[in-house]
């Protein structure tokens, strides 16, 4: 093992990772529920959301299909991640936001930002 | 007498960053989406994990091949002439590998890592796996030295196409005049692989000549109607590391241990990725025909396919 290797190596992977972040690249959220229904057929194999319910921030969205099963999409770096949660969505409000759970560790909980319109549709899917 | 030869890949680091850094000033006003600072950063780290995996068992594996070459059948030596042989017949080993890796979990689990990124820059050509060794991805190198090939000579040419594969990990160049491409590896074939879309999945395995996958059946090429997803079936959706370099590790643990009978138990290790005992997972191929079947009717092709099982991990 070449340790001068190695410690250059995490040295350069520090130096590109800050340069990445130093252009400010990698930023998207979404634009519209149409967006977060058609990302939902990406991101979950044979998944055909009907309608949806996004974020004020564009950084996560729940689609539902005509089986009533529930898509929850998130904003993972410059790209979207989602996965099949279980009815009724395990969701809880914190202060202004609400947060969903995946049920997946690693995929984590979702928080959403939404107006009492949002917050009402929510409901209906708890 | 073995000759001393330098390892490719550890002459290339500086070549990588610098090339690296060359990408990310191109897409900076191009495509911002192109980078993520974690991602970016996941990436170079398993690459990092990647090479110390590598330098605590690749004595073992270079024992295994020296010891294998005291059977070979044929004295190969370093001729000029075995060295391009060498050069060809490893990609041809490193095919037969690769496509392995991608239909058989077990081998899936240390390969998933190099896919789990959504981005598709030189900088994910670093995310390597950890688990290389304990996969056994050496076993298809090892007939080479049966056959005859020193080690040392196939351990260089085989660095050498590890730094090929680097530079068509990229979005920057879109194609090359058509005899390249249809002899080469290249940006547009390798995007290919390492597509999610339905009509891509389970191609382009080739490693410096994609001659192999046109030889075997298994190449597709880039069309430019549809835009790429890059990443794994179910994507990660997380930047931890540990994660991403054992997740399909720990799926097949978990699998194997609530799997009815033995035989279950086994086909959750070899079985193509996505495989249930009971068809309640997608696999590459499930997902493939449905788009398939979709396609060839006209008036459901605009939309995503309908109701399915959970997707493949």
């Amino acid at each position: 093992m070449d340790w001068k290797l190695l410690a250059g190596s995490i040295a350069a992977i520090l130096f590109v990772a800050w340069i990445v972040r130093l252009m400010g690249l990698g930023q998207r959220r979404l634009e519209s529920e149409a967006e977060a229904i058609s990302l939902s057929a990406d991101l979950i194999p044979g998944f055909e959301g009907v309608s949806s319910l996004l974020s004020a921030n564009g950084a996560a969205a729940l689609v539902m299909d005509q089986e009533g099963r529930i898509a929850l999409i998130k904003s993972h770096g410059a790209q979207f991640a989602g996965r099949l949660i279980a009815r009724p969505v395990p969701a809880r409000q914190q202060g202004d936001q609400w947060i969903v759970d995946s049920g997946d560790y690693f995929f984590g909980t979702v928080r959403f930002n939404l107006d009492k319109q949002g917050a009402d549709r929510l409901l209906t899917m708890m | 007498m073995d000759p001393d030869l330098p390892s490719p890949t550890e002459l290339a680091v500086p070549a990588f960053i610098i090339l690296m850094l060359l990408e990310i000033w191109w897409v900076r006003r191009r495509d911002r989406l192109a980078y993520e600072p974690k991602d970016t950063l996941v990436s170079l780290a398993l690459g990092t994990g990647s090479t110390v995996a590598g330098a605590l068992t690749g004595g073992l594996v270079f024992l295994m091949a020296t010891g294998i070459y005291e059977y070979r059948l044929f004295d190969i030596g370093y001729a000029w002439w075995a060295w391009p042989v060498a050069f060809v017949l490893d990609d041809l080993a490193y095919y037969v590998f690769h496509r392995t890796a991608h239909r058989v979990r077990w081998f899936w689990a240390a390969h998933v890592i190099h896919h789990s990124s959504q981005h598709y820059n030189l900088s994910t050509a670093l995310r390597q796996t950890w688990t290389g060794f304990f996969a056994l991805g050496f076993l298809f190198r090892l007939p080479l030295f049966l056959i005859g090939f020193p080690p040392v000579m196939i351990f260089f040419v085989a660095g050498i196409n590890l730094v090929y594969q680097f530079w068509i990990h990229t979005e920057v160049i879109k194609r090359f005049p058509a005899w390249f491409e249809a002899v080469m590896n290249t940006p547009s074939h390798h995007r290919v692989h390492h597509a999610t879309n339905p009509r891509y999945l389970d191609s382009n395995y080739a490693g410096v000549f994609i001659i192999w996958d046109r030889m075997f059946g298994t190449f597709v090429p880039e069309t430019d109607d549809e835009k790429i997803r890059y990443g794994i079936v179910k994507q990660l959706g997380s930047f931890n590391l540990i994660w991403a370099a054992f997740h399909e590790w720990v799926g097949i643990a978990r699998d194997v241990w609530a799997a009815p009978g033995i035989a279950n138990k086994w086909r959750y290790m070899v079985k193509p990725p996505g495989w249930s005992h009971d068809g309640s997972r997608e696999s590459s191929e499930t997902i493939k025909a449905r788009w398939l079947a979709r396609q060839q009717q006209p008036h459901l092709s605009q939309s995503p396919d309908k109701a399915s099982p959970e997707p493949a991990e």
